[in-house]
């Protein structure tokens, strides 16, 4: 159980993230009242997504400096999508989404480890890690607004204190750097390093599945992630959502056959 | 006169070896070497042994030579896996099934041939393409692979042999193709494996039949001719999952497996999709098809033993003519329960109407 929790929210103990810090370099150490300070501060100076890049060309010269490229992303999300649509409803139902979830970071790391990166498993969370140390990424689940350009998204649920950590550290980056488009190099001075999540959204009704790549900046007071520093928009997946059967009529087949047979005299 | 052919075929067709029917009719191997070579015939008392062990009637012993296809006629699919025994059975009821094929000829104008020689077509893609055209189906979905097949003129035959290596083969008598298929298969792999077996009758007609080559190009062939490239591409699912493949491949009637292998290569799905979907489609069991269609069935056959039956002449009195099992018979039928059929002598309604003779050697 101790997974699921894990997986999906960390748990929402998010009082504790001070006492879980010390893994993270200590130039970053940000305490959890921080963060909901940032959140009052930014709210008031800036609206949400600082920058949010959906133009392919901006895309990808984003992520080709973050040592990316969206068809790998795409791929990883879509392998995720892969694994829940397997799943029927025998199967219990925390797993579908769960498996989802595993499946793209597997995936993920499957496509990033033979160029460079890492797996760093830090408590529960899973991260996959560039070779320099200073991008790390991270799986979510995000709600509706996920891949909508016009919106801001929200993680699907409460994050736990290594989230919370990743977050204020971010934060903590804008004030230090002030610039929004970070580079990892320049984080590799102060030895510290960004955290992106990977988002991504199952829409049955608009039958898609979208996707982001996107630098938090805020978590709200539910624990749930909610601010961007840069929004990276991916490419949709269409699907076919629900398993509709395909209706006769629509199905072209050749005409019943009818072989004739004739005694011969 | 006994017929040693005769014999060795019957041995053969219920998987027998010449030591196995030694040892079961109480003779050595010699004396049965004998018997089929011809150098001398069994004793009577032998012959009812040989009867009562492979279950063929004492006339089918006296016939005449019998048509058998040989192994390097026939194009089998998966040969490499079979053991020669599950060949030869699968041949020896291709025998019966061209001497029963013979015999119905005589009484039924049955569909002539209308399969074209396209090994010169440039791949076997192309000739799936071809045929379709020539054919007149364009990109339509084949509800029945056996009826199409009957109606262009293939007989089509079911081998019940309870063993996985057997999937199907084909051949061609004179200008006359025939395709059997084993029963025991779900009826998307029976199809799969009919187009497979029409990909050789076009294909390799005058080239040897076998090989892995011969058997990939059958393969594509096969999937070609099921899922025409524009028809799957109109009807794909818009991001490929599992369930989208079982809902979708009713369009074609074809397995999970067939489709995802034709979804990948008419370009809709990428590499590691298409080996996601293979390892989740190995996950539930690549033997068990999941929404596994109704069965295809041979439709000349009933109407041939109807008519015949209108006649007064049943299926017993059928393989009474021909001097071999009835049971022989049913097992290249498809099973079918042909009402009536193997009942009783029904009464002839028609009482002016020339009855059938059949007479027994």
């Amino acid at each position: 159980m101790e997974f699921l929790i894990a997986a999906q929210g960390e748990s929402k103990f998010i009082t504790h993230a001070s006492r879980d810090t010390s893994s993270f370099s200590s130039s970053f150490v940000v305490h959890f009242s921080e963060v909901k300070e940032g959140k009052n501060t930014m709210a008031s100076a800036t609206p949400v997504g600082f920058a949010t890049y959906s133009d392919p060309n901006d895309r990808r010269t984003r992520l080709a400096e973050l040592g990316l490229a969206a068809e790998m992303l795409v791929q990883a999300v879509q392998r995720g999508h892969s694994a829940w649509a397997n799943c029927t409803l025998n199967h219990p139902r925390l797993f579908p989404g769960i498996s989802a979830w595993a499946e793209a970071v597997n995936a993920l790391r499957e496509l990033l480890i033979p160029l460079g990166w890492n797996r760093s498993d830090e408590g529960n969370l899973p991260f996959t890690v560039n070779e320099a140390g200073n991008v790390a990424l991270c799986v979510s689940t995000g709600d509706e607004a996920t891949g909508r350009v016009d919106e801001s998204p929200c993680t699907k649920s409460s994050k736990g204190p290594r989230t919370a950590n990743a977050v204020a550290v971010n934060q903590r980056q804008l004030t230090l750097f002030g610039d929004i488009r970070l580079q990892p190099e320049d984080l590799a001075n102060v030895n510290g390093r960004m955290t992106w999540l990977l988002l991504m959204h199952r829409d049955l009704r608009a039958r898609e599945v979208r996707c982001e790549l996107s630098r938090p900046v805020n978590m709200n007071e539910d624990g749930r992630v909610d601010g961007w520093a840069e929004r990276i928009i991916l490419p949709v997946t269409p699907i076919d959502g629900d398993t509709v059967e395909i209706p006769d009529s629509e199905i072209s087949q050749t005409p019943n056959i009818v072989v004739n047979v004739t005694r011969r005299a | 006169m006994f017929n040693p052919n005769r014999l060795s075929l019957a041995r053969r067709r219920k998987g027998l070896t010449k030591s196995g029917l030694a040892t079961q009719i109480g003779v050595d191997l010699r004396s049965v070497s004998a018997y089929e070579s011809g150098e001398y015939p069994p004793s009577e008392d032998t012959l009812h042994k040989i009867h009562s062990v492979l279950n063929f009637p004492i006339d089918f012993f006296f016939g005449d030579d019998l048509e058998q296809p040989r192994p390097d006629v026939a194009s089998f699919r998966a040969l490499s896996k079979m053991k020669a025994s599950q060949r030869d059975m699968a041949l020896g009821q291709g025998a019966i099934a061209l001497h029963l094929n013979q015999w119905l000829e005589k009484r039924f104008e049955l569909p002539q041939s209308q399969l074209p020689d396209l090994s010169r077509e440039r791949s076997p893609e192309a000739a799936a393409d071809s045929l379709r055209r020539y054919w007149g189906i364009g990109e339509l979905a084949i509800r029945n692979m056996i009826h199409l097949l009957e109606a262009k003129g293939v007989r089509v035959f079911s081998l019940a042999i309870d063993a996985r290596e057997v999937d199907a083969f084909s051949m061609w008598k004179d200008t006359t193709p025939f395709i059997f298929l084993n029963s025991n298969k779900s009826s998307e792999h029976s199809r799969f494996d009919a187009a497979h077996e029409l990909g050789h009758l076009v294909l390799h007609r005058h080239a040897a039949p076998q090989g892995r080559e011969a058997e990939k190009e059958a393969d594509m062939f096969a999937s070609a001719f099921l899922m025409p490239r524009s028809s799957v591409i109109a009807n794909a699912p818009r991001f490929s999952t599992l369930p989208d493949l079982i809902r979708t491949k009713r369009i074609w009637i074809t397995s999970v497996a067939a489709l995802n292998y034709r979804l990948h290569s008419v370009g809709m799905i990428s590499d590691w999709h298409y080996r996601t979907l293979c390892i989740q489609i190995a996950k539930n069991g690549r033997a068990n098809e999941p929404n596994e269609a109704p069965r295809e069935t041979s439709q000349i056959l009933p109407k041939i033993f109807a008519a015949l039956y209108r006649e007064g002449v049943t299926r017993s009195d059928v393989a009474r003519a021909l001097a071999v099992p009835q049971s022989e018979l049913e097992q290249l039928m498809f099973g079918l329960a042909l009402a009536g059929i193997d009942g009783g002598r029904p009464q002839t309604r028609h009482a002016s109407s020339a009855r059938l003779t059949l007479i027994q050697k």
